[in-house]
Parts: structure tokens; sequence; C-alpha cells
């Protein structure tokens, strides 16, 4: 809602200047967004009065001027035709500045000197008349003055965004009453009495509601004997610095009113209705109108339209229909001025995407009570201004049964739920100068009466809101809540996660976050198909794109996303982790909510770590994520997991890996395929996992037993074995554990190697063995022996010693 | 008496300064420190002072031994370190090179920004609770007073799953669901991060983002109380010197309802760029819970009364940490996510 201050404070006088009544009125709900001036300075241009006008001597198409700016007289050179003797118009003199930077000198224009230009609206910056058409200015217009500040153009404006309940401050009316409240200045109304003369509406002309629950008040005048011209520039200027667009004298007045109140009006060419009659109802199917806009609407019984006998004449709330427009021919008018269904109105502006000034002030709801003041309104400001006749009565169909409401208020609630002590008689006062009536019913409550134009004010807190807020947010004092104890750690799960976040970390891995939504067509890429719950997929109804048509059954693709990113910026080596939820439907479509459960994702690529001078780097990959979830797995203190061959269509056929815990599977670990990396387009190799946290939360276990530490030194042995590549660390290290007796107290492979140094299909792995004994001191020959056993087992799988 | 020890004090320190070898060294301790030394020799001297200065001589005497046996180790070491100048410099370091890479990751930053706000209520006494993304239209609007045809609706474009479920547009849902849960028992402390959606997507909108929602209800919570924990949240978040400014607002599920402003963490609140020059930050919305929410969920508003509050997690971590623009949140670019290891 854009605020012309000067027009404002025909209405309120605030005391204060407008940046000082925007900053009152945002500390106090009515948010000023801006505060701008109207029009840039225009220096050096100034009223002149045009003396005479003659033809130029080697153009045709110009005419030469002579101008009296007060001071001097000026000829000038002009190209327009719309000036004559005695006009005021704007005379930019030599050295002027108009708007873009545009100086003005004298020059000569076909052998004549000119002495500077006359101004068209556009060359000052207003969006008003033809270019070639100079700015006819006021008849008393004072020569020689600035016209910038003639036509306002320093003029402050205030820009508000108004919440949704502050439908209210939609008229400049509204506004002043939110300012005398705050301000304690008085509103001022306008003049609302039309001088009428000639016929009797009512003896000519009909209405008809058929529809009230849709139209519960409806108001007609007519004006006759009017001629259909340009508005007054005042006028002009005023909407310019509304934001709205001048046209002919009856819209502007329509327009301005309904700026003033709120209220928007509609006006109808009086001649073009046939049978003089007005009836409002639902339009039947199949009827079409043509808007103002020209475009054919076709309409059904949830449209409600304005009609005559034969025809519908507008889409009530939302726009006139063409037939029955104002045109320059028009010399007659009716002015409608009614109450709307907002809902209605709403649905019937989306529907046909025709938001308007008018469509959003039905839909917010208008006062049924000013529907008539803005009537009389601008029945009277046309009969003042356009010379029309205002005809005698008035039609009002009301079937509004809204009255001014009751809201009890306690003082003492009121300083109970904000925590302060705000007298009664302050309460009284604030209530006051917001104009609602109060009686007091006992020491403490008062019976407050709300106004029909503050329909935001209906239970006791709305009251204490616009209490608080006019005493002052800033007066409230700063107190913490004061209760029981409740215990509030936070659950077992997310403290889990959290530790998970933090580990990860710790192993070199950053968190990523990336949208809830995917493209289902980056699960066909990754080969998920059948009956794959992860193709159980949740569609958004209205998502902005295929990339967040559904709902995520794996955060795969959002971090293969980030992996192509990454390397698109040339950050090659990366080790990534996303901890979120995702969508599995209970059924579908959705009848109920949706499990949403949280799953754990990582993904590396390239080298790790980063390459540097002390510790050689190496392809991350299945290791190094194995490494970090092995690392989780021992903080949870979870046993049971194991890890078996091949994990899915879209991983490495021999280098990935099935995760289980006690033999349900959770997860996976693996290398991308490189088919399927290549339709990812990653031009290097990617390994990722995906697992579940829910059934390793549901085991872990964070509270650590210790073991008495051991008495008596343990022994070290390091034992190497040549084995074929077929056979598996985990079936070595479980051939070493079986054997190895109670002496066996650790095994740590610490060595692996493949290469000329062992024949070919095998590879050689080294252990170093710690026996110890809980009763006494090793001796050689125990360990010796303990040993023998371990080789003989492991010579039972194939293998030999490494010399 | 005192004198002589100062003298003999400086005498001294001269001496160590200028040994050229360790037998030099030795030679002036012996002649300082050693049992005929000129400090022992001052010492038995110690009988003729009066009796009232002696204890005070006496300390200052073994204070100056004690720090003269320093010196002379000092000095004793640097002269043997100086005798073997060509071991050290086989042995030398450069220690301008790069120290051993750690491998530390680090969080993602609105993970850091939410942790941390967790952190500051939790040790005012909240809960943590949590609620579905995809969430009933119930819960998103129609119990937190927004009716079906109201025009706060207009303020938020949902994505919608059937004409049922939505993409939740506010961790306020969590309200709900919480109360529900408790009700009738008191007291309501929670907060509620998590993700939300929106249909908006431009230079300063996402279609996901993440929210803190803010809850207490009991006998009697006050508009106070609210201005109180925001002020002390803000001053925890950005820095004790922290000022706020709330100012009224409205939203369907709270009344009186406020935007909540911190003073400009770029300019201290003098006006810059980044506030548009008024010196003030919005940062979050809040209010007192209308009474109609909280009879949906099962309190009498007569008996009690609560706040809420709603903050953006990314606008908390752009002002915090400086960053321009809210899609780097969730690019996953490492160059970005590095910047907060």
């Amino acid at each position: 809602m854009q605020v012309p201050y000067q027009w404002l404070k025909e209405y309120v006088d605030p005391g204060m200047t407008a940046q000082q009544l925007a900053d009152l009125m945002t500390l106090s709900g009515i948010e000023v967004g801006v505060v701008e001036r109207f029009g840039s300075d225009l220096p050096g241009v100034v009223v002149g009065q045009v003396k005479k006008v003659e033809q130029h001597p080697g153009r045709s198409n110009l005419t030469l001027v002579e101008v009296d700016t007060g001071n001097s007289i000026l000829n000038i050179v002009c190209g327009a035709h719309n000036i004559k003797a005695k006009d005021k118009v704007p005379v930019a003199k030599p050295g002027s500045k108009l708007p873009g930077e545009r100086l003005i000198a004298e020059a000569k224009l076909y052998g004549v000197l000119s002495s500077g230009m006359l101004c068209s609206a556009q060359e000052l910056g207003l969006e008003l008349g033809a270019e070639d058409e100079i700015l006819i200015l006021e008849e008393d217009a004072s020569l020689g003055a600035p016209v910038d500040r003639l036509l306002g153009f320093d003029e402050e404006i205030l820009y508000l965004d108004l919440t949704p309940n502050r439908s209210d401050c939609l008229g400049l009316i509204g506004v002043a009453h939110e300012v005398a409240a705050l301000t304690g200045a008085q509103v001022v109304f306008p003049s609302c009495e039309p001088v009428e003369g000639g016929r009797q509406l009512k003896d000519f002309f009909q209405v008809t509601v058929e529809d009230p629950e849709w139209c519960p008040r409806y108001t007609a005048r007519a004006i006759e004997e009017i001629t259909i011209e340009k508005s007054p520039l005042w006028m002009q200027l005023r909407l310019l610095k509304a934001g709205i667009r001048p046209i002919s004298n009856v819209v502007d007045i329509t327009n301005y009113v309904m700026w003033e109140y709120g209220q928007p009006l509609h006006a109808f060419d009086l001649d073009l209705l046939t049978d003089s009659e007005i009836i409002v109802r639902r339009a039947k199917d199949g009827e079409a109108l043509i808007t103002l806009d020209g475009v054919k609407r076709e309409l059904d019984s949830e449209v409600l339209v304005i009609a005559d006998s034969n025809k519908a004449v507008g889409l009530a709330g939302v726009m006139g229909g063409e037939n029955t427009e104002i045109t320059e021919a028009t010399r007659a008018v009716l002015i409608e001025a009614a109450a709307f269904n907002p809902k209605n109105i709403r649905l019937t502006a989306r529907r046909f995407t025709l938001p308007s000034e008018a469509s959003q002030r039905f839909e917010k709801g208008v006062n049924h009570e000013a529907v008539l003041e803005a009537q009389n309104r601008a029945a009277y400001l046309i009969g003042e201004l356009t010379g029309g006749k205002v005809l005698h009565g008035l039609i009002d169909i009301n079937s509004s049964t809204v009255k001014p409401w009751p809201v009890q208020l306690k003082p003492s609630r009121v300083n109970k739920i904000l925590g302060m002590d705000i007298a009664k008689e302050e309460i009284m006062s604030i209530l006051k100068r917001l104009g609602l009536q109060l009686e007091q019913i006992e020491e403490d409550l008062l019976l407050v009466t709300v106004p029909l134009r503050r329909p935001d004010l209906l239970i006791e807190e709305d009251l204490i809101e616009e209490i608080v807020r006019l005493h002052g947010y800033e007066r409230v004092p700063t107190t913490l809540p004061r209760g029981e104890l409740i215990e509030n750690r936070e659950s077992l799960a997310e403290r889990l996660k959290t530790m998970v976040r933090d580990l990860l970390v710790s192993c070199g891995f950053y968190e990523c976050i990336t949208y809830s939504f995917i493209n289902p067509a980056n699960l066909n890429r990754l080969r998920i198909t059948g009956d794959d719950p992860r193709l159980r997929l949740i569609p958004v109804q209205n998502p902005f794109s295929e990339e967040q048509a559904v709902m995520r059954t794996t955060l795969l693709p959002g971090l293969l996303k980030a992996v192509q990113q990454n390397i698109s910026y040339r950050e090659l080596n990366m080790q990534l982790f996303e901890l979120g939820i995702i969508y599995t439907p209970k059924e579908l479509p959705i009848k109920n909510l949706p499990e949403e459960t949280e799953r754990l994702t990582l993904l590396v690529s390239g080298l790790a770590p980063e390459p540097n001078w002390v510790v050689p780097s190496r392809q991350a990959g299945f290791y190094e994520i194995k490494g970090a979830l092995e690392l989780i797995f021992k903080r949870l203190q979870i046993e049971g997991i194991t890890y078996i061959d091949r994990a899915e269509l879209f991983t490495h056929p021999t280098r990935s890996a099935q995760l289980l815990l006690d033999g349900e599977k959770i997860g996976f670990i693996g290398d991308l395929h490189p088919d399927v990396a290549a339709d990812f387009d990653l031009e290097q190799p990617v390994t990722l996992a995906e697992i579940e946290l829910d059934p390793l939360f549901r085991k872990a276990n964070l509270v650590p037993r210790m073991v008495p530490l051991p008495r008596f030194p343990a022994a070290n042995r390091d034992l190497a074995v040549v084995v074929a590549k077929e056979v598996s660390a985990a079936k070595l290290e479980e051939a070493i554990w079986a054997v190895g007796g109670e002496l066996l107290y650790a095994v740590r492979l610490f060595d692996l190697y493949e290469g000329k140094q062992v024949p070919a299909g095998k590879r050689s792995l080294a252990y170093s063995l710690v026996f110890r004994r809980d009763e006494g001191t090793l001796t050689e020959a125990e360990v010796n022996a303990a040993q023998s056993k371990i080789e003989e087992a492991l010579f039972g799988l194939g293998a030999t010693l490494r010399s | 008496m005192l004198q002589k020890l100062k003298e003999l004090e400086n005498e001294a320190r001269l001496k160590i300064k200028a040994a050229e070898n360790i037998e030099a060294l030795k030679e002036i301790k012996i002649r300082i420190l050693g049992k005929k030394g000129e400090l022992t020799t001052l010492l038995r001297s110690l009988g003729s002072v009066d009796l009232e200065e002696r204890p005070k001589v006496g300390s200052a005497a073994n204070a100056l031994r004690l720090e003269l046996e320093m010196l002379f180790l000092g000095k004793e070491q640097l002269l043997r370190d100086a005798s073997l100048g060509d071991k050290w410099a086989k042995e030398r370091i450069d220690i301008t090179l790069p120290g051993r890479p750690t491998s530390l990751g680090q969080k993602h930053p609105l993970t850091l920004i939410t942790d941390e706000i967790k952190e500051i209520f939790i040790g005012l006494g909240f809960q943590v609770a949590h609620g579905p993304e995809i969430e009933s239209d119930y819960y998103n609007y129609e119990a937190l007073n927004f009716p079906a045809d109201h025009p706060a609706r207009d303020m938020q474009d949902s994505f919608y799953i059937t004409p049922e479920y939505l993409l939740r547009t506010h961790t306020s849902p969590v309200q709900i669901r919480v109360m529900e849960k408790l009700a009738p028992s008191l007291p309501v402390r929670i907060i509620a991060p998590g993700k939300v959606f929106r249909r908006d997507d431009d230079a300063t909108h996402s279609p996901m983002f993440h929210q803190v929602e803010g809850l207490a209800v009991d006998h009697d919570i006050t508009f106070a109380d609210l201005k109180g924990t925001l002020l002390l949240f803000a001053r925890e978040m950005f820095g004790p010197e922290q000022k706020i400014r709330l100012r009224p607002s409205f939203f369907p599920f709270t009344e009186p309802s406020a935007e909540v402003d911190i003073s400009c963490i770029m300019c201290e609140g003098k006006g810059c760029r980044v506030c548009s020059d008024t010196g003030w930050l919005e940062i979050l919305g809040a209010g007192m819970v209308h009474p109609r929410v909280l009879e949906v969920a099962g309190y009498d508003p007569k008996q009690v009364t609560g706040y809420a509050f709603g903050m953006g997690v990314e606008r908390i971590a752009m002002l915090k940490y400086g960053i321009a623009d809210l899609r780097l949140f969730f690019t996953n670019d490492l160059r970005f996510l590095k910047q907060f290891a």
C-alpha cells in the first residue's frame, strides 16, 4: 500500500516528518518498508505562460512559442501541438536538468534560436499523457514557480508492508485511524454529501441481489449529463503517487475513493445497461464475458456476476465487462459500491488469474458500513469535479448483519500475559485512541466494542496486542520463564547422530546437506528396478521441476550430484557424508504419514589424505569408508557386523559388499559400477555406502565397561604367511582365533603384499600376534607351542610361511 | 649491605654475559658463588647488620644466589650448544614446512548452527523435539489457526503430496504434536529443529531450508519471558553486547505477535548495507501462543499461557559466518564446506 504523505495529511496530521512517522508505524506494527520521494528535482524547470504560438518559418511540424516565465520572456521551438495562448506549461530553461541527466541548453533549431524547452509529462518523469503532448498545468500556477515543487515531486511516499490481518490499512482513512491512535491526532473525514439533482434513481432503475450470501450489500448511484475527460491534474498526480495509472475522470474518482476508503468501486455506462437494471447473480453454465482487459472469460455457477436484464456486465469484485465500459461517448454512469464474499472473490480472481487492487481488498473483506460512505464520497467528487448531475436517491440492497461486536477485557489479564504492569487508565486510554468504545462492567472487567473497520480484533488477546503495541514493545521487561525442572537431555537417537557426525568428521569426512526431493530418473540410472522398495516413491504434486519431483528413498542421488559439482570445480579429492531422512510410504497415494527413517550415506573419491609431503596419499575407496564405519561400530560397541560379496546392481561386481547386522542387511559399501559412473558423467572412480541407522542405534551401547589391566607382560610374535588370494582375510583370522587358545590376546594384520616376491595368484599377509596369560608370565616354550598351532591351522588353508 | 648486594649482582651479570667459554664461566662462578666467593663472603658478614635489617638482607642475598645460579646454568647451555655447531647443522629441520596434515572433516555449517542453538536452549531447560517433514494439512495449518480460506495462507506456498498431505512449510506443527502428547501436564519447553519446504526458489529463497521452533507453555509464561529468552539467545549466539528489538507483527498462531530484530552484527547498529541502514536485522518471528492453538492441543487457555518462536537457521548462519548466497548451503561445494573446518 502506497501512502503519499501529503494526501494522508488531509485526513490526519501526525505533526512529524514522513520518516519519523514511518519509524513510529514500523515499531508499532505497520511495517513501512521504505519512504521514497515521488520524483527527482527538476532544477531550472519553471511555470511559464504561453503568450503566442506561431508557425516555425522552416519546418511546418514545428511551432515557435513565446512564453513568460515571470521574470523573462523566452522564445522556444516546440514540436507539440496541444498548446494555445494563456496555457500554463512547464518550461525547461537553458541550464536546466531533466530526469535521465538530460541537460537543456540554448540551441538553434532549423535556423531559429530556441531558449529552452516546453516539457511533456513524460519528459518530467511522469507516466502521464502522450510523448508529444505538452503538460498543461493548472490555471492558478504562479509564473516562474519551480515545477518540481508545484507537482509535488518532493512529496514522500510511505510503502506499507501490511500483514494480512491489517486490511483496514488498505485505505488512507484506515491508515489515518492508525496514525491517530499512535499520535493522538484527530481523523478528519472527507466530504461525502453529494448535491443531488434531476430524477429519482429508484423511479427508473432497479437492483436485484439474487445471492445475498455472496453479495451482502450492493449500493448504486447514477450520474447524468457527464463529460468523460481527463481528471484534474492534482488528482492524476495523487493517483500516480499511489501507484495507480490515471485513465479518465470517472474511473479516476472510483480509484481515488478506493484509495481513501479501501472500498473498491465500479462505474458502468448507464445507457448500456439494458432495461435499466442490475442483477447480482451466479453466472449460468456456458455464459461468457469479455472483461475490460479484452479477454473472453468462460463462466459457470461458481462465479458471481453483475448483470443487466440480458447479459453479464462484470465479474463481481474482480473486473468489469467491456460491454459497459466507460468511454468518451459515455454520458451517464452507474456507480457500484458493494460488499462481496471474500472467499468467492479469491477463488474467482485466482481462477482467472486476475489479481487487482479491487479483488485484493474484497478478498480480505471490506467494511460493510463503509460501502455507503465510499458510494457517497464518489458521487460527491463526481458532482464536484465533472459537472455531472448526481441523481436523487441511492439504491442500497443490504442484507449484512455485521454489527460492532463486544470483546471482554480484564486489565489484570493484560498484565498477566505481558508480564508487566500497565495501569488500567493507560489501558483504557490506548483503547480509546484506537476508536474502540469502552464500558466498565466491573472493577477488573471492561466491555470493549469494536467497530467494523477492525475485523482483526475478535478476542481478548487481540486487544492485548493492541495495548502492548501502542504502549510500546520496547517497554516490555525481559525476564526468563520460571518453572519445574524437566529431563531435557536429547534423545539417545539424536545423541548418537551427533556422535556419528563427530566420528566421521574426525575421519576426514565433510558433511553435506542435499535436497529431500530427487529426480526419479536418477534411480533408473542407478539400475534400481523391479520391486525394489526404493521405487516406492512419494511424488510431489507441484514440484518446480523433474529434478525435485519425488521424495527421496535414498540419499545417493544427492551425493552423486555433489560429486559432479565438485569435479566441475576441480575439487577432486572428496570424502563426503550425509545423514538424513528417507521417506517410505505405507501406501500410495499416501493416506497416512509415511515413515521417515534415518540413512547415513558416505562417499569417497580422489586421493586421501590430501596430497602432502609427510604421509603418502592413495586412491580413496572401499577401505576408507569401511574404516570410518568400523570406527563408528567400535564407538557404539556394536558387534555382529559381517560383510558378504556383491552389494547392488549399481556397484562394482567384485569390489562391493553388503553389510549385515546379526545376519540382517543394513546397507552396503562398494565402488560405483563403471557403467553407472559413466551414466552419471563421473570421470573418476567413486566409492559409496549407505546404511540404515535405526538397527545400529537399537544395538548401540555407549557406556564402556572396564576390564582389569593385565598384571603380567605380553609376548609379541610376528607371523607372515603366503596364501592363495581367494582365501579371505576373515577366514585366516577366524582360523587363528579358533586355535589360538586362551593365551592369544590380540591379532593385527600389519602388512599385505601382492607382487613379484610372491607367486602369482597368491599374497602375503603378516600378522602381529599378542599372547598373554592372566596368571603368570608366559614361557618361551608356551608361546612357541601356541604359535605352532596357529601356523598348522593356516597351513590347513593352504598357506606357507613366508621366508 | 643491600647496596653492596646490588653492586655484586650488576657485576656478576656483566661477567656472565661476557664469558666466552665454559672454563671461563666456571671460574666466574667459583669467584662469586664458591665457598670463598664474593657472595658467600658477603653473607658471612651478615652478623654486622642491624638485627632489624638482617632478615631482609638475608632473603635478598638468597634470592640473588638462586638467580645467579639460573643465569650460570643458562649461559652454560648456550656455550655448550655453541661448541657443537656442526652436529646441530646436520640435524636441522625446515620449520617452515607445513605440519603433518590432520585429516579432519567438518560438519555442515547448518549443523554447526543448529547444534549451537540446541546447546543454548538445552542450557535453558528446553527439550529437543522432532516432527515429520511430510505433514498433514491439519497440523501444518488448521491446528495452527489457519482456517481453510484464511488470507495468511497466501504468505506460504506449499509443496503438496495429496490434498491432505504436504511438505511442512514451517516447524510450527511440532508445537501441536508435542502439546497433544504432553497435555495436560506442564511445563512444556521444547525447541524443534528441522527441514521445512516452501515453493520458492531464487537468490534469497530455497525450496528446502531449516528452522528451529521454540515453545514454552506453563501456568504463567509471559510476553516478558519471551523477550528475555530471545535476548539471552541473541547474546549467546551473537555476542554479549547484542540488543534485540521486538516489532508487532502477525502470525495466525500467536497473539500478540512480534518480529524480532537484533542489532546489526556488521555495523553494531550504526547502519550499513547489510541492515539497509536501519541498524537492525530481522532474525525471527515470535509471540504468545494463540488461545485457540492451546485449546486445540489440549490446554485450557484460561489456565495456561505460552510463547512460541521460529527462526531460520540459514539466516542465522549467513549472518554469523558472513555467507552472502543462500544457495551455497545446498550445492555441497567443498570449497565452501572446507571453510568451516
